[in-house]
């Protein structure tokens, strides 16, 4: 638990300061430095020990340093600051560690603020994913009528392909929505239509749980079925619920991936991982900036450790189901 | 005299296996409870006793197969077999308390024993925590549990069996019940412990005009803490009677067999009734 605190606690504090740890601003257009591969830094300037820096389009030397000014941004959307962990001294050279995009935009930046919009949408439609799925399971398992409309809506969205359904619905957001509205409705669409797969597991365990005496026994000694839910099928589901929630993660991860790749996701101005797939959609664009890929790398690899993590938890996880 | 307080009439039970195939497990049965009384109910295993408690409190609940009924169970004028799912909410709150023959029913295996017990009497009493809490330490005090205060913090799968039949008795008599249905409330405690714990239930039902249907295997237990006892047989009440009555002139052969045998596997069990300390 406490490795996994560590972990959590340290994703907390990159989305804070994830403007600080970029260089720039995701939308900061440099029209002289278009398409440029991952930038080298050097040390020596004609044989001349001159300390970190970097080439700009003059082929100036352009010295490097850690707590520099640059872009202006806020922290958490109030406190204004424009102080990044490393850059260039002047505005005119570019530290690009990944390489900048066909629009000038450096790839780290866009990286790390892409990884934290999409992350966020992520674990927040998989966390609703699951408390819905869990309410619906629960209750299915409970209540006999409410189980025929639950597990009917179930089938029925089940029956409809989900990347259709997901296309579809994430078409009706509105063109003209913010980043804000469009962010959520992603979240309710994802959420919506990824509920119904652990509602069937869940009503199966809410079922085997329901036959313990003990549960039996709770109706005749004054519970009502809230109190039996929260009190005692709850706990014992518990632990499904982290390895469900760390199973549904990567499939949300993906999924929003998918849809802002499409153009329907995630637009300009914003950045998400999908959206900055969007422009690798030919080979000659994968030949000329090939370390455009390092959004999907970077994809592949949360979605990996996610999957570890999730594996990890339900390995310490205590078992007293 | 004191009134009725739950009747059962003409009540059948029939279980079913397959689509036509009954077996009768009750017979028509009819008992009745008086307030303040306890009544005793004994038979062979197998007979149907705790199939008769559980049918007051709800086969739905104890029952997995399939099962029908016919007469019924009239308590304070409210027939429990018709009744809602939420008026029997209320009953199962205020009025009747449960103490099952296995106590692991009704302990949560994920909580401390405390836990439990303050959550059903915050639920069912509507109290806050510190009176439940001051209820809790009454009856557990009244229970002679009050030195096993290390106890509460423990999971039912590391207390006694016995252990728990007294919590479970202690918790019921905390819910200040209309009646008790005790289904062998005591079958895993030592003679001793047993015969203290229903004086106490003896006392209280006498004190707080609390009815109690005690199921026992052991006549001796019946004879001595009822005021009245029926002998089930196969699903059929061979015999209703004071006590004084049984034990002079049993009516039933089954009756005259079961005090037979209790009168030859404890011989010295000399049962006498006017010595009755309460």
């Amino acid at each position: 638990m406490k490795k996994s605190l560590i972990i959590f606690l340290t994703l907390i504090f990159l989305f804070i300061f994830i403007e600080f740890l970029s260089p720039y601003s995701p939308a900061r257009q440099k029209e002289q430095y278009t398409a440029m591969p991952p930038s080298r830094i050097h040390f020596w300037h004609e044989g001349k020990w001159t300390g970190p820096f970097v080439y700009n389009h003059k082929q100036q030397p352009d010295p490097l340093g850690l707590f520099t000014w640059g872009d202006q941004y806020k922290i958490l959307g109030i406190f204004p600051c424009n102080l990044h962990l490393f850059g260039t001294k002047e505005d005119t050279g570019m530290i690009a560690i990944l390489g900048t995009d066909a629009f000038g935009r450096d790839v780290f930046s866009r990286l790390l603020w892409g990884g934290r919009l999409s992350l966020l949408i992520a674990a927040c439609a998989a966390l609703l994913s699951m408390l819905l799925s869990f309410h619906m399971g629960i209750i299915s398992a409970m209540n006999s009528r409410a189980d025929k409309v639950v597990q009917f809506v179930a089938e029925l969205l089940k029956t409809i392909p989900r990347i259709l359904l997901i296309l579809v619905l994430a078409r009706l957001i509105p063109p003209t929505a913010s980043a804000g509205h469009r962010a959520l409705s992603l979240i309710f669409i994802l959420s919506s239509l990824g509920w119904m797969y652990w509602a069937k597991i869940v009503r199966t365990l809410a079922y085997k749980a329901m036959e313990k005496e003990y549960i039996l026994c709770a109706w005749t000694q004054g519970a009502k079925s809230r109190n039996i839910m929260v009190m005692h099928i709850w706990p014992l589901l518990r632990n499904y619920f982290s390895t469900a929630f760390m199973n549904s993660l990567p499939l949300m991860l993906i999924s929003e991936a998918m849809l802002s790749f499409l153009g329907v996701g995630i637009q300009e101005p914003f950045v998400s991982w999908g959206l900055m797939l969007n422009q690798l959609d030919s080979a000659s664009n994968l030949m000329q900036m090939p370390w455009l890929v390092s959004s999907a790398v970077a994809l592949m690899c949360t979605v990996l450790l996610v999957h570890h993590w999730g594996r990890f938890l339900h390995t310490e996880a205590p078992s007293d189901a | 005299m004191p009134e009725e307080i739950l009747s059962i009439r003409n009540l059948s039970v029939r279980l079913g296996r397959g689509k036509r195939d009954f077996v009768s497990v009750l017979d028509h049965i009819s008992l009745s409870l008086k307030r303040g009384h306890i009544l005793a109910l004994t038979g062979n295993s197998g007979a149907g006793k705790s199939m008769l408690c559980h049918t007051i409190l709800g086969l739905k609940y104890f029952c997995a197969a399939r099962y029908e009924h016919t007469g019924e169970i009239v308590f304070q004028g409210i027939d429990l077999l018709k009744t809602s799912d939420e008026d029997m909410l209320h009953i199962y709150r205020k009025d009747i308390a449960f103490i099952p023959q296995n106590p692991l029913m009704i302990f949560d295996p994920l909580r401390t024993v405390e836990q439990h017990m303050m959550q059903v009497l915050r639920i069912c009493l509507n109290l806050d925590h510190d009176a439940a809490a001051r209820r809790l330490g009454n009856a557990l005090e009244k229970a002679g549990l009050v030195h096993q205060v290390y106890m509460l913090s423990c999971r039912p799968s590391m207390l006694s069996r016995g252990t728990l039949q007294r919590l479970a008795l202690a918790l019921c008599l905390a819910k200040n019940p209309k009646i008790i249905i005790a289904d062998e409330a005591t079958s895993a405690l030592d003679s001793i412990s047993s015969a203290q714990l229903l004086h106490f239930l003896r006392a209280f039902c006498t004190n707080e005009n609390t009815s109690c249907l005690l199921v026992t295997h052991h006549l001796g237990i019946a004879t001595q803490f009822a005021d009245r006892i029926a002998i089930i047989d196969h699903g059929n009440i061979c015999e209703e009677n004071s006590i004084q009555e049984f034990l002079d002139h049993p009516r039933h052969e089954k009756s005259q067999t079961l005090l037979k045998q209790m009168r030859l596997l404890y011989p010295c069990d000399d049962i006498d009734i006017k010595s009755k300390s309460y």
